[in-house]
């Protein structure tokens, strides 16, 4: 069985980040020790035919690739589409309830746990029958 | 100590989304708010406990020569985690 991690026990250590630490445009391979070369690649999702244009940080040694994380949001948004997409995902069935006018949806506990306070929701209508929720906080 | 880049292996943050539903976005919040405990865990590897819409622990193996951070993986905090996290910034 793995051993459980006692955070409590760790040392304390303190970072601060450079003003660009997040949007670099130079990296070293920790292996190599070598200047990585900046290189666009089509990165295609698994199990999906949804592909995107990334710019990657490439070891002509070793191979490895990495992101800055300006690109990696880019692989964000094209995760979230790929996963709407995927007919197979994980969904919720739920009934919805009618008070005369409008119809009621009501979102489990267990996912609004983290909606904050006052939390309301942007509709937008991609069909009849297609609506996507986004959860925004006042 | 001083990070100059952060970064994140194209299959990483796949399999971080794909495992944990957890954005990089995400993770470059928790990294930089102020309130975000960080701990050594053994040779290069750290731990990063914080809160940004929600409870997060990152993994990330950081290089001193090169000062940069490689993201390893993330994960919603479980309720262990929340509870020394609150404790430690309080």
């Amino acid at each position: 069985m793995e051993k459980e991690l006692n955070i409590e026990k760790l040392k304390d250590v303190k970072f601060t980040f450079s003003k660009d630490a997040f949007e670099v445009q130079e990296m070293q391979c920790e292996q190599c020790k070598k200047n990585m070369e900046n290189s666009i690649i089509e990165f295609h999702i698994p199990k999906s035919s949804i592909s995107v244009k990334l710019q990657t940080f490439h070891c002509t040694t070793c191979n490895k690739e990495y992101l800055n994380f300006q690109e990696a949001k880019k692989l964000d948004k094209t995760l979230l589409i790929a996963r709407l997409l995927d007919v197979d995902s994980f969904k919720m069935r739920k009934s919805l309830s009618f008070d005369g006018g409008n119809y009621i949806f009501r979102i489990p506990a267990e996912i609004a746990r983290n909606f904050g306070k006052k939390p309301y929701a942007e509709v937008t209508p991609l069909s009849s029958q297609d609506l996507l929720i986004h959860i925004n906080k006042s | 100590m001083l990070i100059k880049a952060v970064k994140i292996e194209p299959k990483i943050a796949v399999k971080i989304y794909e495992k944990h539903a957890v954005f990089t976005e995400e993770i470059e919040q928790v990294l930089k708010e102020r309130k975000t405990v960080f701990k050594k865990v053994g040779g290069s590897q750290y731990i990063a406990l914080g809160l940004w819409d929600r409870y997060l622990t990152i993994f990330f193996m950081y290089d001193s020569k090169t000062k940069e951070a490689s993201i390893t993986t993330a994960y919603p905090s479980s309720r262990k985690q929340i509870h020394i996290y609150k404790r430690l910034v309080k």
